[in-house]
């Protein structure tokens, strides 16, 4: 497979860029729907942190004679089937979504990165194997994976986060393992090789850094696709247990009520989309920003 | 070319071994005794020596190596067990279902194409105007709503609210193409606007690139309007890469379709599939693992041939 | 049968109604009387009643749906999840009436009791199996026979426990003898046990009956997609049709049954159109009340709902704890909030409308201050944790949410799961519970419920309940003739029950059902009335034979 299969993951060559933090700035300066999800994200974050306090209810407070409400004073978005009140049960979905992005997002890309680095700096057997490994995992749709392997572990976030991880090492794999092959024959590592330097210094001192940047963007975007396949699995039952809430799983009641409580559909639905759409729009600002030269997807070379 | 292919096959096949060692694992060996649970409905699984008859029967109690050998073999005969669900083959599940769901990919994807690629080509022609923008956000959202939601929405507007289109369901086309299609509008549409947004986002920066060679350029200088440029010189080489796209959202299509066909009721493998998890209806499960993972093995296999006859330099890198 | 195993039995009643439906409008011609004249044994009966000024016309497919497929169609294998659509193929030799009582002659044409220990069955005559073989005494034998069989794998097996031998006397005349006066007998005849078979179909494949079933009802399978539909054609040889003299029964050309998972999906497809009757989930009888299109009916539901214990091996051994958790459910509440007010709160096991309900019981206070109580008498007041299953349907997750957070409230964390039929039947089986979902569907002879929940080797026990007054009083019930007296002995069965806290009793069942206008035929009072009997006995149709 000459692509990356992740959709949006990039290798930047970007000797140039040496400040990320600089880059992230200008691209929020310029690009504006990376600011508008930016601004996202944080209000999200802020949820998550605060929400006991923003939660006007207790979520897992049922009142059983007030159940499928339409919005009112005292019930902003209504109740859900069992008088909860939905407004709060997504306040602490949020919780749960951002948990699962970050996480498995984080997980995935040490595992992978990790990985990579040793596959590109070994090269030859090692390097063939782990990425024939590597396709193998690619080869699995990662809902489906996901959902098998939840049905097989059992039922439950961590699983969930396992499965993720699992599966998801492999986009941190190639991309890690693209970065080395491209700037281990630059000049200054050769030199570096010959003088005696070991691997692993050479890896963390010199390779790694310069992958922060793509490896940052992978990561961004990685967490949006973690929260919207957490949303699926949640939708098909595998997911959150009851009563704790996430999003996948509201949506997935709200559809058994269509008739009765439209919002229910319509309310988490819009809390995933927007979640996701804005890391998103972040991850695609950031790559812009990191090598304004190449615009899109690059090509991994093999 | 050969030695292209040849290489391409011969990481195919390496790579289809792993996947099916991987298959084994998570479908035999984790689960290990949830497998006699799932049929307690059938048999008295009180009585120890019925539970050894059944372990026996289905090979439970010879050693891993062995199972996995069986298993193998008695899978490319064609006999790929019974479900525990529906009593069925394996096999036959698949084969009535398949038509179905190849009907779903089949719209998703003219979808796909008939909505990304004149949005890329959009997007790429009026480069950084609001247009532009809009493509972009609207390919991003397109790719970020779940797909269930979607459909959900779509159910509510269109079948609730308006009824155009009937709410769930399949019709054969054998015995109704008229309903079919109707039927397969929403949930086609809700499929394709996913591969849709790849697609489009894949046009508009592959266009870019070239828009931005030289040859483009001499031929603007020429004098050439901008228009007769994009559609002489940059549309065909611009549109190789698009097939490489196939490979990239073809695993998505077919976690989309699972999604899809549970909430419009459709009876296809992607039902099929869930409905196996959440029986634990292991036999079917393996199957959908292996045919999903060989599909989408072939297609990045074939993405790539295409790709290295259409663009030579692609062979020369390897 | 179980609750467990999440029978709907909402969609049981439409598709009584709907089979029986095929039968009411059919008003002799005088062309047809001249082949066939009505059997006076079926006129005589009290539900033989027909609308003179309704006017049934052939035609249409009947376009239904149920949330799970039917699975196995071999009534005597596990599990089948749709007792509704069995009926269409499947009939029973004797059905029940409207006070659940098994009275009504069907198939069988005539009981004689020679002794309470001996019947003397007559068969009707001129009814054929879908596979052409003849329904007779001998059919009859071999099928009863094959139930009892212990490599038949029969659920319901030791429902004829009872029975010594059945006997052929001739082709249409049966001699059951029992090992003891078995006052249960006809309420076996009209459930599982009693829905014939074709012997013929089962001697030659019986493992392929679980999916090509032969049985005598008005509809024939004709094509059957596990997981997806089932199509059903028009049986022209139902022997009611011509016992009745309405000729014209069943009057659909055929049924088609498709599974729809999600009930916002399923009221969208019949207010399309798409479908011509539902059984409505609770949350959408407000609304569908108000559609012009749709006529909505509601009745009551021949089912119990309720929690049942692991009484011999678990901490549930002491009734305190019983109790607590009895006493913490606002039962109020549950109907409110998970019913839609669709459900009578139950006071005791039969429903206030069974013949055997006891009507000195009272429903289980709520008071939670008890189980505090309670729970911290038992050594407990630091909190309790059990844990359990439910079913995984929609309306079954609600409920166990509902109840989780009842008993949260009391310091009782249960640990509950949600598991498909297959998987519950494996948990029950083994045990493997503190807390579970429990009740009854299909509340018919007083007979069947206790022994399959409370006796030794009853169909749903496993041993997990043992309670010694119970089972001298279940067996005692079954053999008491005397209907006062056997009346008067379910009465003290339910007392015993209800002061040991055996389950806890919830609700029982009420049913929502919509028609779309072009649906004719359903006579709500003649339901109520006369039910099971009057469900089968007059088909529906459709206005001008169109869907």
């Amino acid at each position: 497979m000459t692509e990356v299969v992740h959709p949006t993951a990039v290798v930047a060559v970007s000797v140039a860029s040496r400040n990320p933090a600089l880059a992230l700035l200008r691209a929020v300066a310029r690009h504006r729907l990376a600011a508008f999800g930016l601004v996202i994200i944080a209000a999200l974050i802020i949820i998550a942190i605060f929400a006991p306090v923003l939660a006007p209810y207790n979520p897992f407070q049922q009142d059983l004679y007030r159940v499928l409400a339409p919005p009112s004073r005292i019930h902003l978005l209504g109740t859900d089937n069992l008088g909860r009140d939905l407004l709060s049960r997504l306040i602490y979905g949020t919780r749960v979504s951002l948990f699962v992005g970050i996480v498995s997002s984080l997980v995935s890309a040490v595992i992978g990165v990790f990985v990579g680095l040793v596959a590109g700096f070994r090269g030859g057997m090692v390097d063939a194997i782990i990425m024939r490994i590597t396709d193998a995992f690619l080869c699995f749709p990662p809902l489906i994976f996901i959902l098998a392997m939840s049905a097989v572990l059992g039922p439950g976030l961590q699983n969930v986060m396992l499965s993720f991880a699992l599966f998801g090492w492999t986009i941190f794999a190639r991309l890690a393992r693209g970065q080395v092959l491209q700037v281990r024959e630059l000049p200054f590592i050769e030199a570096a090789r010959s003088v005696g330097v070991p691997a692993t210094r050479i890896m963390f001192r010199h390779i790694l850094p310069n992958i922060m940047a793509p490896l940052l963007v992978a990561i961004t975007i990685t967490v949006g696709f973690a929260i919207l396949l957490e949303s699926g699995v949640s939708f098909l039952g595998l997911g959150v247990q009851p009563p704790t809430a996430s999003w996948g799983k509201e949506l997935r009641i709200g559809f058994t009520y269509l008739e009765a409580a439209p919002l229910f559909s319509i309310a988490p639905g819009v809390m995933i989309s927007l979640a996701v759409i804005s890391f998103n729009f972040v991850g695609d600002g950031l790559r812009d920003a990191l090598d304004p030269r190449l615009r899109g997807a690059n090509r991994v070379p093999r | 070319m050969g030695k292209y292919i040849g290489i391409r096959l011969g990481h195919a096949l390496v790579i289809l071994a792993i996947v099916v060692v991987l298959v084994f694992i998570i479908a035999r060996i984790i689960p290990g005794d949830a497998i006699m649970a799932a049929m307690a409905g059938s048999v008295d699984l009180h009585d120890p020596s019925v539970v050894e008859r059944v372990r026996h029967q289905y090979g439970l109690d010879q050693s891993i190596p062995v199972q996995f050998v069986v298993w193998l073999a008695a899978f490319l005969r064609g006999d790929w067990g019974t479900s525990i669900g529906t009593g069925q083959k394996v096999l036959d599940m698949f084969v009535q279902r398949l038509p179905v769901t190849l009907e779903l990919f089949l719209g998703a994807n003219l979808w796909a194409i008939a909505i990304g690629i004149p949005a890329g080509i959009l997007g790429a022609v009026k480069r950084n105007s609001a247009a532009d923008v809009a493509v972009t956000a609207g390919a991003i959202i397109g790719v970020s709503i779940p797909a269930f939601w979607e459909a959900i929405l779509l159910i509510y507007l269109f079948a609730v609210l308006l009824p155009i289109f009937p709410p769930s369901g399949y019709v054969p086309f054998s015995e109704n193409p008229l309903l079919n299609l109707r039927a397969m509008v929403l949930p086609t549409f809700v499929l394709g606007t996913h591969a849709g947004g790849l697609i489009a986002r894949y046009v508009r920066s592959s266009l870019l690139e070239v828009l931005g060679q030289d040859y483009v350029r001499t031929a603007r200088a020429k004098g050439f309007s901008e228009a007769a440029v994009v559609a002489r010189h940059a549309l065909k080489p611009g549109m190789i890469p698009v097939v490489t796209v196939f490979g990239l959202f073809w695993g998505g299509l077919l976690a989309g379709a699972f999604l899809v066909e549970v909430v419009f009721a459709i009876p296809g493998l992607g039902r099929m599939s869930v409905d196996a998890i959440f029986q634990k209806d292991y036999a079917v499960m393996q199957a959908m693992l292996i045919v999903v993972s060989l599909n989408v093995l072939l297609v990045n296999l074939l993405v790539d041939i295409l790709y290295g006859y259409l663009d030579p330099r692609v062979r020369v890198r390897g | 049968m179980d609750h467990d195993h999440d029978l709907d039995r909402r969609e049981f009643t439409v598709g009584f109604l709907t089979a029986s439906f095929a039968a009411l409008a059919l008003r002799p011609t005088v062309a047809d009387a001249a082949t066939e004249s009505p059997s006076p044994a079926v006129l005589d009966q009290p539900w033989a009643v027909w609308d003179k000024n309704a006017k049934p016309v052939r035609g249409g497919i009947f376009r239904l749906t149920r949330e799970q497929y039917i699975g196995k169609m071999n009534p005597n294998h596990w599990p089948v999840l749709d007792w509704v659509s069995m009926g269409y193929f499947h009939e029973r030799l004797m059905m029940n009436d409207g006070r659940y009582n098994s009275t009504v002659l069907w198939l069988a044409e005539k009981l004689s009791w020679e002794s309470p220990q001996e019947v003397i069955m007559t068969l009707r005559e001129g009814v054929t199996f879908h596979d052409g073989s003849p329904f007779n005494a001998k059919s009859v034998k071999y099928q009863i026979d094959w139930i009892r069989d212990p490599a038949s794998k029969t659920w319901d097996a030791n429902w004829l426990a009872q029975l010594d031998t059945v006997e052929v006397v001739d082709d249409r005349t049966l001699r059951w003898k029992f090992k003891a006066p078995w006052a249960g007998f006809n309420g076996v005849m009209a459930n599982v046990p009693g829905y014939v078979m074709s012997a013929k179909a089962l001697q030659d494949d019986v493992d392929k009956y679980d999916s090509q079933p032969q049985g005598t009802g008005p509809y024939v399978l004709e094509e059957a997609s596990p997981g997806n539909y089932l199509k059903l054609k028009r049986n022209p040889n139902w022997w009611f049709a011509k016992a009745s003299g309405n000729p014209d029964m069943p009057y659909f050309d055929g049924i088609l049954v498709t599974i729809i998972p999600d009930p916002a999906v399923r009221l969208a497809n019949l207010r399309a159109g798409q479908l011509d009757a539902l059984v409505l989930e609770k949350s959408q009888y407000a609304v569908a009340k108000t559609d012009p299109e749709l006529n909505v009916y509601r009745f009551p539901g021949n089912h119990l709902a309720a929690l049942r214990f692991n009484n011999t091996k678990s901490v549930f051994q002491d009734i305190r704890l019983r109790k607590a958790v009895s006493h913490a459910i606002d039962r109020q509440a549950l109907i409110a909030g998970t019913q839609f007010g669709l459900a009578r709160l139950a006071s005791c096991m039969y429903p206030d409308d069974h013949w055997c309900h006891n009507p000195n019981l009272k429903p289980v206070t709520y008071d939670p201050d008890l189980s505090k109580k309670l729970l911290s008498e038992a050594g407990y007041g630091g909190g309790l944790t059990v844990k359990g299953y439910f079913s995984n349907t929609t309306m079954s997750q609600t409920i166990a949410e509902a109840v989780k957070g009842m008993l949260a409230q009391v310091g009782i964390d249960w640990q509950v799961e949600l598991l498909a039929p297959a998987a519950a039947t494996s948990r029950i089986q083994k045990m493997d519970y503190d807390l579970a979902q429990g009740g009854w569907i299909f509340i018919y002879d007083p007979d069947l419920m206790p022994t399959g929940l409370y006796y030794p080797d009853g169909g749903f026990n496993f041993g997990r309940s043992k309670n010694d007054a119970a089972i001298a009083l279940i067996e005692a019930g079954r053999k008491e003739i005397d209907r006062e007296k056997r009346r008067a002995i379910y009465w003290q069965l339910e007392e015993v029950l209800y002061n040991s806290y055996e389950d806890a009793w919830l609700w029982w069942e009420e049913t929502a059902t919509a028609f779309r206008k072009q649906v004719q035929g359903w006579n709500q009072e003649g339901f109520l009335k006369y039910q099971d009997a009057w469900f089968w006995s007059h088909p529906l149709w459709f206005k001008d034979g169109k869907a």
